[in-house]
């Protein structure tokens, strides 16, 4: 079976030959192929063409994808700056949209043809078609869209204290992502996107799950169910972070058929499976601080120990870290990732 | 002054507004020790930094999370706003001095900002520089405002490799020195290895850990 | 123990190949690099080096065996002081103090009693035990007699005194002849052998000498060394005929390699020429470009790989694909694996 194959046989339902290799990766392409951070992050045709060639050498499976955690400030009018020297792996915000309710109230939708990150994440999404790639469009989840809007602790601050801007500002959250799926779905018909939403903010390692059932929740279902009945077929959602406490309402959220939800180390896979494993494709979890600090013997048996515990999971698993993979990784330990799926992935 | 009841009274109201996010209550509940005579410096430790401290319990209970603490944070600085113009002279005797900072290339800043508010709470003069801070910039600032201790913040394992070079350029500048680390890719034993001087698990902890380093020079 | 089964040591037995092997010479640094060991560490600490030389065999799935030769070697063993590589822009050890400054001390100079813990042996010997352990072939660590005696007292002087003072060039020569034969027998003592000798000769390169001086100074005594090793059972010796040697090449074909040798060329030399007058009698490896692997594209450097196989393919005693000179460090990890799958895809056999 080819790389590309895999993931979209999982897709289709159909049976694969081991466990998938799946990653988010951007700054360590960079560094496996002699680019810079930023190329990952401004230009599209260098940043898929990295991943293309990074996915070949450590046998990944599925496609190429764009896209960064701070997504939403800079759409709505924020300024963000792109990653720059030795240290940094991501776009980050310079400033916020939104500060005050004044500003809320301001606030205009932005046109999803043209604004922030989008015109490049399209031209990296026709790429992707061109290739005969999965077409994907990564954008925060609603809440954490919310908390780039405006700064977290401002959106935090509003839910105890003024709980109708939090909502307000989450509306325009949730229309936002919908405006970006329908355009990528007029584009690319919306049977082949798949939306890639991450949803830090949301973890209770900063709001409690009674937030997240009355900020988060609501939103994240209707904004889900809207893009599968716009013929979405599939949604992949990364539940970032500490998320345990959620897990009971993250399960009342439909993510089609299947979905494909990702998890970091903080939630086990065999409870991921009890809550998703019916309906989505399971993918997690190696610590990803353990694949840059580890030995690789370390990275090896983390990476099987995942395999085993969720390599069955009805609707399947796909291996990968606990969130983006740390561009700083040693290589041999990323190889040891493949290395473990080679020996402990195969079904039978 | 006050009786010993009414201070009790006014400790334990200062303490619950902080610990209730109640703003207002906290600005009414200050004035009003000031109204009584009470000690600005014990209606500070006694009553804002209680409650505070008391907070951060909940924090670790996981009964509160960052928003509650964020408005906790709000009402202490709105009664420290009104207690500390009242401070006595001795009392205000050079006040210990940190330097908060997350690392360049993280912009993740919530925990950093907690631990800002600890200090504070705790009646340190802080120095925040907030995220995405430039290596030398640390050094920099610690020669302008004589900070005994520079607290790092970094979120990310990547970024967590700027801290060595951090400490190094700190410690060309000033032997004296401590340093601080903190963030949840961090352990004590990483943070040895870079040559920081305390590692803290969380904002609650900090404030000894800095404490603690401060009685070993 | 001895000779591996890895495609290099098989074309070294006189056995068929698949492919063209790929062996990146002196890879170790960029392998310690690629399993998060420091650059210091890639020389300081043999038993690391060589696993992670290993490693990375694993993870691309190269041929050829670990080896540890490094630039300055001679002068920390004589007694001098080198200085391992640390910061971000140093890539191997250098010398810091010669153990010759003065023309007195050239004949005070003695080649070390015990060389078994000469400066960095024990740290070559632990690498040679680790590779022996893991069932690969074992290299001696040591550069050529004309380099050495040059780490010794540094190139420029030894240039200065082959014209001025030839019998202290001479001398120096004596004594760097003297200490690698008895390294190689210290490693044959350990090993057996069936290990392979080797040689890199980059101060003999003709950006430095002449080729008379050459035949005078490099010659005689490369000869009395790789006889030495001959005779006590070695059958390969590896030579890295390091920068450009063009006219130089006339005289290594008098220089006996072993059956067959192996050769390694420098992009300097075409590999036709190369083949001409040396394939007869050894495995030709070469030639691609260090900058181009460390910087260029990863299609230009597809492009280059075929152009060496192309013109290597048919040596009659065997190709094998490699980096011009040591492996780039710094190389991007997917340039690499470049090299390695344009052997396996243009290098069928
Ligand atoms: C919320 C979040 C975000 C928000 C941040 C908003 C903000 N303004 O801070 C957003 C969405 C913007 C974001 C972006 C990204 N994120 Co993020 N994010 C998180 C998440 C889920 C929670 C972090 C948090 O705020 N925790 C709550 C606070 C209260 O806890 P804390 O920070 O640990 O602080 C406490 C202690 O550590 C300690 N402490 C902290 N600092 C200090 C300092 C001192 C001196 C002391 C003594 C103590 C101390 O006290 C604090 C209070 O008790 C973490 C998950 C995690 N496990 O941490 C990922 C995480 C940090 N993010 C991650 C990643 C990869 C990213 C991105 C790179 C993704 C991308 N490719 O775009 C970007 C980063 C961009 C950039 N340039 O920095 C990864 C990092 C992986 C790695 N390499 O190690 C993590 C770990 C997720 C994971 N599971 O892998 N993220």
């Amino acid at each position: 079976m080819s790389n590309s194959d895999r993931a979209e046989a999982l897709l289709r339902g159909d049976k694969v030959d081991r466990v998938p290799l799946y990653h988010f990766l951007l700054g360590f392409c960079a560094r496996n192929v002699g680019y810079t951070t930023v190329d990952m992050y401004n230009n599209a045709e260098k940043s898929f063409q990295a991943q293309l060639w990074t996915f070949e050498q450590y046998g990944i499976d599925g496609g190429p994808d764009y896209g960064y955690a701070s997504y939403g400030g800079w759409e709505f009018g924020g300024e963000i700056k792109m990653p720059e020297g030795e240290w940094q792996q991501a776009p980050s915000h310079v400033n916020f949209p939104v500060n005050t309710e004044e500003d809320l109230a301001a606030l205009a939708m932005p046109d999803v043809k043209t604004a922030g990150s989008l015109p490049l994440a399209m031209e990296f999404s026709k790429l992707q078609q061109k290739h005969g790639k999965p077409i994907t469009v990564t954008l925060g989840g609603n809440f954490s869209v919310a908390g780039n809007i405006c700064p977290p602790s401002t959106l935090c601050r509003w839910m105890l204290k003024k709980p109708d801007a939090a909502h307000r500002i989450l509306q325009i959250a949730s229309d936002h992502i919908l405006d970006v799926v329908r355009y990528w779905s007029d584009t690319f018909g919306a049977e082949n996107v798949i939306p890639n939403l991450w949803e830090p903010m949301a973890a209770n390692d900063i709001i409690s799950p009674k937030q997240f059932e009355k900020f988060a929740l609501p939103y994240i279902k209707e904004t889900n169910e809207k893009m599968l009945g716009m013929g979405i077929k599939h949604i992949l959602y990364h539940i970032c972070g500490e998320q345990n406490a959620n897990m009971p309402l993250w399960a009342q959220i439909p993510m089609g058929d299947p979905g494909m939800v990702t998890f970091g180390h903080q939630v086990k896979l065999s409870t991921a499976i009890e809550y998703f494993g019916d309906s989505c494709i399971i993918l997690g979890n190696v610590l990803p601080a353990l694949i840059q600090t580890g030995t690789p013997q370390q990275v090896y048996d983390a990476s099987r120990d995942c395999i085993l515990e969720a390599k069955d999971a009805p609707r399947g698993f796909m291996l990968m870290p606990g969130c983006e993979l740390p561009p700083m990784s040693p290589f041999f330990n990323v190889y040891m990732m493949k290395k473990a799926i080679e020996d402990f992935g195969y079904y039978g | 002054m006050a009786s010993d009841e009414k201070k009790a009274e006014i400790l334990k109201g200062l303490h619950d507004s902080v610990v209730e996010y109640e703003e207002e209550k906290t600005v009414e509940v200050a004035n009003e020790a000031v109204a009584e005579g009470l000690d600005a410096f014990e209606a500070i430790m006694g009553g804002l930094a209680k409650g505070m401290e008391t907070v951060g319990d909940l924090y670790v209970r996981q009964e509160y999370f960052v928003p509650e603490l964020l408005l906790c944070a709000d009402a202490l600085y709105a009664g420290l706003e009104v207690l500390k113009p009242h401070l006595k002279a001795e009392s205000h005797a050079e006040p210990r001095k940190i330097i908060l900072g997350v690392v360049e290339g993280d912009i993740h800043d919530i925990g950093k900002n907690l631990v800002k508010v600890m200090f504070d709470a705790a009646g340190w003069q802080v120095f925040d520089l907030g995220a995405d801070v430039k290596i030398e910039r640390f050094a920099e600032e610690q020669k302008k405002c004589g900070a005994q201790v520079v607290g790092l913040s970094a979120l990310m394992t990547t970024s967590m490799l700027a801290i060595p070079r951090i400490i190094k350029t700190l410690r060309d500048s000033d032997s004296t020195v401590r340093v601080l680390v903190g963030g949840a890719p961090l352990n004590p034993d990483i943070a040895a290895s870079y040559g920081a001087d305390g590692y803290a698990d969380n904002a609650g902890e900090a404030v000894e850990q800095a404490m603690k380093m401060l009685q070993q020079a | 123990m001895g000779i591996g089964n890895d495609r290099v040591s098989m074309l070294l037995k006189g056995e068929r190949v698949d492919m063209v092997p790929v062996f990146p010479l002196g890879i170790r640094a960029f392998a310690a690099l690629g399993v998060g060991y420091t650059m210091g560490e890639a020389y300081s600490d043999g038993e690391k080096s060589c696993r992670a030389e290993l490693w990375a065999q694993e993870q691309y799935g190269f041929d050829g065996f670990p080896n540890f030769a490094y630039g300055p070697f001679g002068a920390w063993e004589f007694g001098g002081e080198i200085k391992f590589p640390e910061g971000e822009f140093q890539q191997a050890p250098m010398a810091v103090r010669y153990p010759v400054i003065s023309e007195e001390d050239v004949w005070t100079l003695r080649v070390p009693d015990d060389i078994s813990t000469a400066g960095a042996i024990p740290i070559g010997m632990a690498h040679s035990l680790t590779a022996a352990a893991a069932g690969a072939t074992v290299m001696t660590p040591n550069a050529g007699v004309f380099t050495t005696a040059g780490n010794l007292c540094s190139v420029q002087k030894l240039a200065r005194w082959m014209i001025k003072k030839p019998s202290l060039a001479h001398r120096m020569l004596e004594l760097s002849r003297d200490f690698l034969i008895g390294m190689v027998q210290l490693w044959v003592d350990t090993f057996g052998k069936d290990i392979l000798m080797y040689n890199a000769e980059p101060s003999a390169a003709n950006q430095v000498i002449s080729a008379r001086h050459f035949e005078e100074f490099v010659l005689p005594y490369s000869i009395e060394v790789h006889s030495a090793a001959l005779r006590m059972g070695i059958k390969h010796i590896m030579t890295h005929i390091c920068g450009d040697q063009n006219l130089n090449l006339d005289h290594w074909t008098k220089i006996p390699m072993g059956d067959p040798g192996l050769l390694t060329f420098g992009h300097e030399v075409d590999l036709h020429t190369a083949i001409e007058k040396l394939g007869e009698s050894s495995v030709i490896m070469g030639n691609v470009e260090p900058s181009l692997i460390q910087n260029g594209h990863p299609n230009d450097l597809y492009d280059a790989c075929r152009a060496a196989i192309k013109a290597g393919k048919g040596a009659p005693r065997g190709f094998v694909l490699m980096s011009g000179c040591g492996f780039p460090p710094k190389t991007p990890p997917y340039n690499f694996f470049t090299m390695v799958k344009a052997a396996r895809e243009l290098g069928k056999l």
